[in-house]
């Protein structure tokens, strides 16, 4: 499996974008210091702007932010909808979740993860929570945590993705996703994508020279991996990412998202990545897989 | 992911409902007279005609595999009227384990989709043309556990 970089587009007008999701050739771009949602083309041009809460903002400092850092698409009876998650490492600003309904003028609707994320807190094999990443997988939101030096990254498996309203107990499996070290420095997965047609998921790792998962340090570089026969590894316990690639123009980048745009079953996969630059523009990469 | 509400509780109707036909079918076979057989054949008669009553409600027709499975307990019943008391009764305590732990697993289905119903109600900011998980059917789930449960109690 290796991969092309067919396309490069700077974002300047969006800074620090950290989801991206591709829908009805649009693709759905969230900051993860913004409360505005940018529907663009494909390309990056900007076509509408959807504030989350009144008076969205842009460049909310870091104590403060959303940290909005995994999002993906869901239909429910037929329609589609947008869900976007705070990383949860700071609550309780970090811990919300979004959905909005892709179809309509409706506002999106903001709910608390706090239930979920403290629960995931008290589990002892989660040192530090930091939700990079959101995918569905057969009838289900699925999550990454990412890991760094001090613990792997972890996909975690809740029974339901729920809003704080619900009362039911909240059950999850965790697994284990090692990712491997770029230029010397632990990697850590910042987003995930599930190919349905070859049955795998497909990973974007990247690292940083920081201890932790709050501060941001110099960005090392990014490697795009996957995880084939997702479906029969899923129930285990730990899960080794085959590398795909590095490729110089990605490399010094941190890839945060990654979405599929064109996926006929094919031999090529057509796929969306961005990248937060840490307050430079963002930037916007198609990619082609090759099976 | 792409979830249908009322496609999803139709289907946890219906294959409840198959699985309580096949064990009334075992129980009008093995024709014991003692208190145990005659409560649980009552129980299973009872919980089989309100689930097809759910359906009757809703205009559905019971699972294709309803009818094969009733004929597959007939069948059970008959060796299982032939073999030492002590071996059936442990079989019908296993089965109640299995049709609570089924219906735990539906009841918790059903409580999340009416979780995930109302947070996309709140989305689309009107309400969905249909109302599934209805409260019929999970009021009748929450019973029937009561009620296996308690009696699994009592076994115990």
């Amino acid at each position: 499996m290796k991969f092309t970089l067919t396309h490069q587009y700077t974002l300047p007008d969006i800074a620090s974008a950290s989801v991206a999701e591709y829908y009805d050739s649009c693709l759905l771009i969230l900051g993860d210091d913004s409360n505005i949602l940018f529907q663009t083309t494909p390309e990056g041009k900007i076509l509408k702007k959807i504030p989350l809460q009144p008076g969205g903002l842009t460049g909310i400092p870091k104590k403060q932010k959303p940290d909005w850092e995994g999002g993906t698409m869901i239909f429910v009876e037929d329609k589609p909808y947008f869900l976007a998650a705070g990383s949860g490492s700071d609550s309780p600003q970090r811990d919300n979740a979004m959905m909005l309904e892709v179809a309509s003028e409706n506002p999106p609707v903001v709910f608390s993860l706090s239930r979920l994320y403290e629960k995931l807190k008290e589990d002892k094999n989660i040192q530090q929570l930091n939700i990079e990443s959101l995918f569905t997988f057969q009838n289900k939101v699925l999550l990454i945590n990412r890991g760094g030096l001090f613990q792997p990254n972890h996909l975690i498996i809740p029974d339901f993705f729920l809003p704080d309203t619900g009362t039911a107990e909240i059950q999850y499996h965790l697994v284990t996703i090692e990712s491997p070290l770029i230029q010397g420095f632990q990697s850590g997965i910042s987003g995930a994508v599930y190919d349905e047609a070859s049955n795998s998921l497909i990973v974007c790792a990247s690292a940083e020279n920081t201890s932790d998962t709050y501060n941001d340090g110099e960005i090392i570089g990014s490697v795009l991996g996957r995880v084939a026969d997702f479906s029969e590894k899923i129930s285990s316990n730990e899960i080794r990412l085959e590398e795909i690639a590095y490729s110089e123009p990605v490399l010094n980048q941190k890839i945060e998202s990654l979405c599929i745009t064109n996926d006929s079953g094919d031999e090529n996969l057509q796929m969306i990545a961005v990248s937060d630059n840490d307050g430079k523009h963002s930037e916007l990469f198609h990619i082609t897989l090759h099976r | 992911m792409a979830v249908d509400l009322k496609k999803r509780t139709e289907y946890f109707i219906r294959d409840l409902h198959a699985r309580e036909a096949m064990r009334l079918g075992c129980y009008r076979q093995i024709g014991s007279t003692e208190n145990r057989e005659l409560e649980l054949r009552e129980r299973k008669s009872r919980h089989e005609a309100f689930l097809k009553d759910l359906l009757r409600k809703r205009g559905l027709p019971p699972i294709w595999y309803a009818r094969v499975l009733y004929i597959f307990g007939h069948i059970f019943g008959l060796v299982a009227a032939r073999l030492p008391q002590s071996w059936v009764a442990w079989f019908e305590d296993l089965l109640e384990f299995w049709i609570l732990m089924r219906y735990k697993k539906y009841l918790r289905e059903m409580t999340l989709d009416a979780a995930l119903r109302s947070m996309i109600e709140s989305v689309q900011l009107k309400r969905l043309p249909h109302n599934e998980p209805a409260e019929d059917a999970i009021r009748l789930l929450e019973s029937y556990i009561q009620e296996q449960e308690l009696s699994l109690q009592k076994i115990v």
